[in-house]
């Protein structure tokens, strides 16, 4: 799926003091990191925040990195944590009322999507996406739009394949009620 | 209709050949099987074809220059909760060390002069508070001597007894109670037990 032995030279380019080589691992994993943190959370600024925490976890912990998985692996691993743990919190903060309405409203508005027809495709997207639990939303994603293994995804969740393969299954068929139910 | 858990499987590609030829087969014969299928095989495209094409070049280019300048700040803010951690600590180490030295100079001298004048009740209380705080170390010989003059004829005091019978309680801690009650005379003991009986203790 990746260009592995890219991915060992750049982090020991990394390690041994070349910062542009981060410059360059961000760029080369920046869209997928994004295009995760965004369908997780269904709008672009939270999707926005966990990106930046992601990198910056992922430059501060790099030079530890000993490739005992891939590197690509290791960062779904940390944003799909960050995510959730995004999700919860906000989800505690809605439950709290400390997020007020306006805020959400305006989360929704800005978007680094410009293009109308697909902004409007990805809305009606996300809208069903956020119906799922994070958890099988997690594994839906990984699945379906990232087009992971079980095992990789097992890798990355700490999950057994059995329940993940589970929680799959139900993902995907709520969605498909969800369609339906839009449709009628 | 109800969702075909079989679509799923299918999809997913957890089917084996057998299986998945059956399944071809029943999908021939049903349209609305077939629609289920159609309609979640578009979500997926749409949803893959917003990609990564998708978003703004400026973003993108931005994203490195915006860590940079977030890391940066983290940078300074790193020391923020050591340095808030270090003053507290120091602060707190401060005011105990100043309050335990304040304090025993007060017991100290509140003793002193509750020693000066022991006629009320109020100096009385003000003495057995302060005992229970007191270290014999802080005291020289002379005080300490002085504590017990003064604690005897509060005794003697307040229990109305003789010198002599005073000498029996406070004399000295080799005393045998034994010896001490073998010496009291039958007045002296009623007047100790009637002292007692009409003290009101608490």
């Amino acid at each position: 799926m990746t260009d592995t032995n890219s991915d060992y030279e750049l982090v020991n380019s990394f390690i041994a003091g070349d910062e542009s080589a981060f410059n360059r691992i961000v760029m080369k994993y920046q869209q997928r990191i994004y295009w995760h943190a965004r369908r997780m959370t269904g709008n672009h600024l939270d999707a926005d925040e966990i990106v930046q925490e992601v990198l910056l976890v992922l430059y501060n912990k790099l030079k530890n990195f000993q490739f005992k998985s891939s590197l690509y692996t290791w960062i779904y691993k940390i944003t799909s944590t960050r995510s959730i743990n995004y999700i919860k919190k906000k989800n505690l903060r809605q439950f709290f009322s400390i997020d007020d309405n306006e805020s959400v409203s305006l989360k929704s508005k800005e978007d680094v999507v410009k293009d109308i027809e697909t902004k409007e495709k990805l809305d009606r997207l996300e809208k069903v996406l956020q119906k799922l639990p994070a958890k099988q939303k997690e594994v839906f994603i990984l699945r379906s739009f990232d087009e992971l293994s079980y095992e990789e995804i097992s890798e990355i969740t700490g999950k057994s394949v059995g329940g993940l393969k589970a929680n799959y299954f139900h993902a995907v068929k709520k969605i498909m009620e969800l369609i339906k139910d839009n449709e009628n | 209709m109800k969702i075909n858990d079989k679509i799923i499987l299918y999809v997913d590609g957890q089917m084996n050949d057998v299986d998945k030829a059956n399944f071809e087969k029943e999908l021939e014969g049903s349209p609305e099987l077939k629609e289920q299928l159609r309609r979640y095989r578009q979500f997926l495209e749409d949803m893959k074809s917003v990609n990564d094409s998708a978003l703004e070049e400026s973003y993108l280019v931005e994203m490195i220059p915006r860590l940079r300048g977030r890391a940066e700040e983290k940078k300074k803010l790193k020391y923020i909760p050591k340095l808030a951690l270090g003053t507290a600590t120091v602060s707190i180490l401060l005011i105990a060390f100043v309050l335990s030295f304040n304090g025993r100079q007060v017991v100290k001298s509140s003793l002193n002069n509750v020693t000066s004048s022991v006629t009320s009740s109020g100096d009385i209380q003000s003495y057995t508070y302060y005992s229970y705080q007191l270290d014999p170390n802080d005291f020289s010989k002379d005080e300490i001597a002085n504590f017990d003059t003064t604690l005897n004829t509060m005794i003697s005091q307040e229990l109305s007894l003789s010198p002599q019978s005073l000498n029996y309680i406070s004399a000295d801690n080799n005393t045998d109670l034994k010896n001490m009650l073998q010496g009291l005379n039958e007045k002296e003991a009623d007047d100790i037990y009637n002292q007692i009986l009409h003290k009101k203790i608490f």
